[in-house]
């Protein structure tokens, strides 16, 4: 097969991030070297190589400290380096290859520009993720992520791993060695050695910084830094004893792994936070200070869709101290206008009412944040989706844009992505995309649609498609753990996820758990209400052909034929207004999409394979692609949020737009997304309203719930004048945002929402 | 079978909790002001957006009954028009829509009842407004004796502008009284508003008399109309020992629907007025607002 060049976009990216702060020159020669040693490695284990790699961008890709750092540990990222996930860098050894060309773009000189270009040569090659889309992607079905052609895209990354520091701050450094030491004796086991033996020298080096930065510092700026530098120091030999230590470990720990969802930070602190509030080693307005730094260092690192803190909830040894954390971060929530973290709440019947109150007036504020997750219905949704015990399912953590994993057990990224409109089209069209008419149906049978007399033959039709994309999907997940493990062994990660060092093997190959996995669905609330449509006007009424309905979709419902077709197709009950018919048919298609995604990862012997309905900005940008759907939608326009009513649909007001939410039984996904709008007036006036219609939507089964408060008005005036909104941020999906950040598209479909007031 | 003008789901502003409100259509009076002006109609009613309309003259076509024309622009003869709604089902660009549906009542408590957790939850439940709701009190006490049968909480938003004997027939099924006062003066009530100062007074003092704590009086405080009554209103309310009085400030979000129903909207330049100028009427049992 030729060679598959996967530059372009690779993931979602707003928030614009800092730039790294070697100089250009430096940058290219550090690329290089880290190619140099890459290739002079190829011939060692992976795992020796993967070290001798590291070595090379750290410590030298940490950046000094900024002047309200009250933590050490920033760290840049250039094109070409290590790491798991697309939003900083790429996975394993990766290229990003259109930011190395933008990169050779900016250098004057032809000679170095040249040699920046050499390496784009030698990465297309050796990038793990090419490798990997070199043996999945087609012309057909399969597209890279992001590209919107396909109605399936396939990616390799390791996305969302939350690590178990609760072991990194209980054994310390040596501790870990310890662990380390006890295991087997093979090349994994060697180079995790190694990569805490550099994990000291990373500490070193922020020693180092740290006391170049006291010398221009003020008094009281010096004893800040003071005070950093004696824990670092302190941290070099031994297990952390106070809250700052614990924090300042942790912190340098997910940098050096790559990690960007940070999980239940309130079970890892509180304890800390706790006996040093107790001993009075720290005071309340001190931790709080700490604690708005590591806010501030996450939102700098500006990975857009990652970032989550996740506190509160079942499954926590210490729930007083932990709460104590809770009530700290909520403080800090609302202290601050940042898109990241992504602030996240765990809840369930025995919340303490303070934690609640705060959170609602944290939403009520305008924060978007805390997320809210319903730990009385998904503990036992994750115990039956994962197949896990429930003390297991305790542990479940959000990330990104809301896939669950079971912290430092599990590995779920979501590496495959399914349009389910775009698929119900080639089902309409003989296996034609009318998009770009191109087949699409690999071996399917698609039958010509003026065969069916029962609306049962078209969806029967439709779901022998789906059935296709499913085993796509399967093998292109399974096999993207194949790739990722050929090629690394994830050493930072692997020391800190069950049972790779008591098994002796890294991550992928055969070290975590839980082998997991996601696979993200779009267009879900499309799909249904055309079905539903599709069903009353053809199969039930009889007023259309099936033809004569996908005749005005290919028109895009344009002439004097196709528009009432349009308007008849629009007036058909929608998803979200509680009604039971439509409803159920959109529970009908869920249930088989998310059975059929998770019956192909147990039969292929992963730990779990779900489906998620979270959604970061995909819904948009794989409308602009997808061609008029039988739900009245016309081509190019955004699809469906998450599991949310299409744009403007649910007319009956919140409580039945939660009614119909409440309906999908969590037991079948992986993670699910329902975005509100309020007003800050009804927040406000009706805070205990508010508060009980959601009580109810949780008591229903609601699992999950995220809110944005914003005026009417506020979103159209920040479209004209967006000088005059930097402070607006709004929750898209999975991911909050600085409104006037997002592109015109995503703009519009936020709009389309409906706001409750 | 009764007919519905509206089914508002969470409504926050007609009674304790969250509440579904059933908007009756029928009307005693015809305030100059009201919100719901499609309420006065018994029937669905044609409404029409002038501003999406495209003249594309398909309404005209549709209309079974020749209620449509176009002259110079668009117009509907109301006596003839019956509400089937086959105009706005072939308007493309929306202009033109049906208000209003005749619906059994058992379906309008089937609707109701789908929020019945949400009224548990927080002490809520149905609200019958309109209109005036018992413009139609056959179908209202159906409602009503089927919304108490199901446990509902239920409030009566009225205006006491009909024959005390309609309201001693349906009092025993409602919970709370939103009961609308206008003004204490009879002239000034009838001209502008079409009521009958007498009849108001007659239910209004039987049922303060009966059951005060379960009145709140409500006052629409109007521009030019009661603004300057309003004092003399609360003393009255007040001694009556009613539960609460509310005013509510003149608002003009209406406007659109008189337009749509090509009816001349007296207060066209009017502005809303805000919570702050009436401030000074704020104490224990007086508040802004519902």
């Amino acid at each position: 097969m030729a060679h598959i060049n996967i530059e372009g976009t690779q993931n979602v990216s707003v928030s614009k991030k800092l730039p790294p702060e070697l100089s250009v020159d430096q940058q290219l020669a550090l690329m290089e070297e880290y190619t140099r040693v890459h290739r002079e490695s190829l011939n060692l284990d992976k795992a020796e190589r993967e070290l001798n790699c590291l070595k090379v961008i750290f410590p030298a890709l940490f950046r000094h400290l900024e002047q309200q750092d009250l933590i050490a540990g920033r760290l840049d990222f250039l094109p070409i380096g290590f790491g798991s996930v697309t939003s900083i860098g790429g996975v394993g050894h990766y290229c990003v290859f259109h930011e190395l060309r933008s990169f050779a773009d900016r250098l004057d000189d032809p000679g170095k520009k040249a040699r920046a270009m050499a390496l784009y040569d030698y990465w297309q090659d050796h990038d793990v993720k090419t490798i990997y889309c070199q043996d999945v992607l087609n012309d057909t079905t399969t597209g890279r992520f992001i590209d919107c052609k396909y109605p399936f895209m396939a990616t390799a990354r390791l996305s969302g791993m939350m690590l178990d520091y609760r072991k990194l701050v209980s054994l310390g450094i040596n501790g870990l060695v310890n662990e380390v030491e006890k295991s087997q004796d093979n090349a994994f086991t060697k180079a995790c050695q190694g990569a805490l033996a550099l994990f000291k020298e990373v500490i070193k080096r922020q020693i180092e910084l740290t006391q170049e930065a006291m010398e221009a510092a003020s008094e009281s700026r010096r004893e800040e830094l003071q005070l950093i530098k004696a824990d670092l120091e302190y941290l070099l030999e031994n297990k952390p004893e106070s809250f700052h230590q614990a924090l300042q470990l942790f912190w340098l720990y997910a940098l050096c792994a790559g990690c960007i969802n940070y999980g239940r930070l309130d079970i890892v602190l509180g304890p800390y936070l706790k006996r040093d509030l107790e001993t009075g080693r720290l005071s309340w307005n001190e931790a709080f200070r700490y604690v708005r730094s590591l806010w501030t260092l996450i939102e700098n690192r500006r990975t857009t869709v990652n970032g989550r803190i996740i506190v509160g909830g079942q499954g926590r040894e210490e729930p007083e101290a932990a709460d104590l954390f809770v009530r700290l971060c909520l403080e800090v929530c609302r202290s601050c206008r940042y898109v990241e973290p992504q602030f996240t709440l765990r809840f369930d019947h025995d919340t303490p009412k303070d934690i609640l109150d705060s959170a609602y007036h944290c939403l009520a504020s305008g924060a978007t944040y805390p997320t809210l997750y319903n730990d009385d219905v998904n503990v036992d949704a994750v115990a039956y989706g994962m197949r896990v015990d429930r003390k297991t399912a305790e542990q479940y953590v959000p990330f990104g844009c809301g896939e669950f994993v079971i912290q430092g057990k599990s590995v779920g990224t979501p590496n495959t992505l399914l349009n389910l409109v775009k698929i119900m089209q080639l089902a309409l069209n003989e296996g034609y995309d009318p998009m770009d008419h191109v087949y699409k149906a690999g071996p399917v049978k698609v039958e010509d649609i003026d065969s069916f007399t029962t609306f049962e033959q078209f969806y029967d039709q439709y779901k022998r498609l789906l059935d296709y994309y499913f085993d796509l999907s399967i093998e292109a997940q399974a096999h993207s753990y194949e790739v990722m493990n050929e090629q690394v062994s994830f050493l930072f990660t692997s020391i800190l996820m069950d049972d790779c060092l008591a098994r002796g093997k890294a991550l992928l190959d055969g070290g975590v758990a839980i082998l997991g996995g996601t696979n993200e669905t779009y267009g879900n609330i499309n799909a249904s209400d055309a079905l539903y449509a599709i069903k009353k006007l053809v199969f039930e009424e009889g007023k259309y052909t099936l033809r004569q309905l996908n005749e005005a979709a290919l028109a895009d419902f344009e002439g004097a034929d196709n528009a009432p077709i349009q308007k008849d197709l629009l007036r058909q009950g929608k998803y979200g207004n509680d009604i039971e018919e439509v409803d159920q048919l959109a529970n009908d298609l869920y249930e088989y999409v998310a059975k059929g995604i998770r019956e192909r990862g147990i039969r292929k012997g992963l730990g779990y394979y779900l489906i998620v309905i979270s959604n970061n900005q995909t819904n948009t940008d794989w409308g602009l692609q997808t061609a008029a759907s039988l739900d009245g939608r016309r081509k190019g326009v955004y699809m469906n949020p998450a599991n949310n009513p299409v744009g403007g649909a649910a007319k009956n007001g919140p409580t039945a737009c939660l009614n119909s939410l409440a309906r999908f039984d969590a037991r079948y996904h992986g993670g699910s997304v329902q975005n509100m709008r309020f007003t800050p007036r009804m927040m406000k006036e009706d805070e205990q309203k508010v508060r009980a219609m959601w009580r109810v939507y949780f008591k229903k089964g609601g699992c999950q719930l995220m809110v944005t408060c914003v005026n009417p008005g506020e979103l159209e005036d920040a479209m004209v004048h967006p000088e005059n909104h930097r402070d607006l941020i709004v929750r898209v999906a999975g991911y909050s945002a600085v409104f006037v950040d997002l592109p015109k598209e995503v703009q519009q479909e936020l709009l389309s929402r409906e706001l409750y007031d | 079978m009764i007919s519905v003008s509206n089914i508002e789901r969470f409504a926050t502003h007609d009674g304790p909790g969250i509440r579904t409100t059933v908007f009756l259509k029928g009307c005693y009076l015809h305030c100059p002001w009201c919100a719901n002006p499609e309420t006065w109609f018994l029937k669905p009613v044609l409404m029409h957006k002038k501003q999406l309309c495209v003249g594309c003259r398909q309404c005209e076509k549709a209309c079974p009954n020749k209620a449509i024309s176009f002259q110079k622009d668009w117009r509907v003869e109301r006596a003839r028009c019956q509400g089937c709604g086959l105009c706005a089902a072939c308007c493309l660009p929306g202009a033109l829509s049906i208000s209003g549906e005749v619906m059994s009542e058992e379906q309008v408590i089937r609707e109701v009842m789908k929020d019945l957790d949400y009224y548990r939850e927080s002490n809520g439940g149905v609200t019958f407004s309109g209109g005036e709701p018992l413009y139609q009190k056959e179908g209202l006490k159906r409602l009503l004796s089927l919304a108490k049968g199901n446990g509902l909480h239920t409030v009566l938003e009225t205006t006491g502008n009909y024959p005390l004997e309609d309201l001693r027939e349906i009092e025993q099924y409602v919970d709370l009284f939103l009961f609308d006062l206008k003004h204490v003066d009879e002239r000034k009530l009838a001209e502008v508003t079409g009521g009958d100062l007498k009849k108001i007074m007659a239910c209004f003092g039987w049922l303060s008399e009966k059951r005060p704590q379960d009145v709140i009086v409500r006052i629409p405080v109007i521009p030019g109309f009661n603004d300057d009554a309003l004092t003399e209103l609360i003393d009255y309310a007040r001694s009556r020992n009613v539960r609460e009085i509310n005013l509510l400030p003149f608002h003009n979000l209406g406007k659109n629907k008189w337009q749509q129903l090509y009816l001349p909207y007296q207060y066209e330049n009017e502005k809303s007025m805000s919570r702050e100028s009436l401030q000074k009427y704020i104490s224990d049992d007086v508040t802004i607002g519902g």
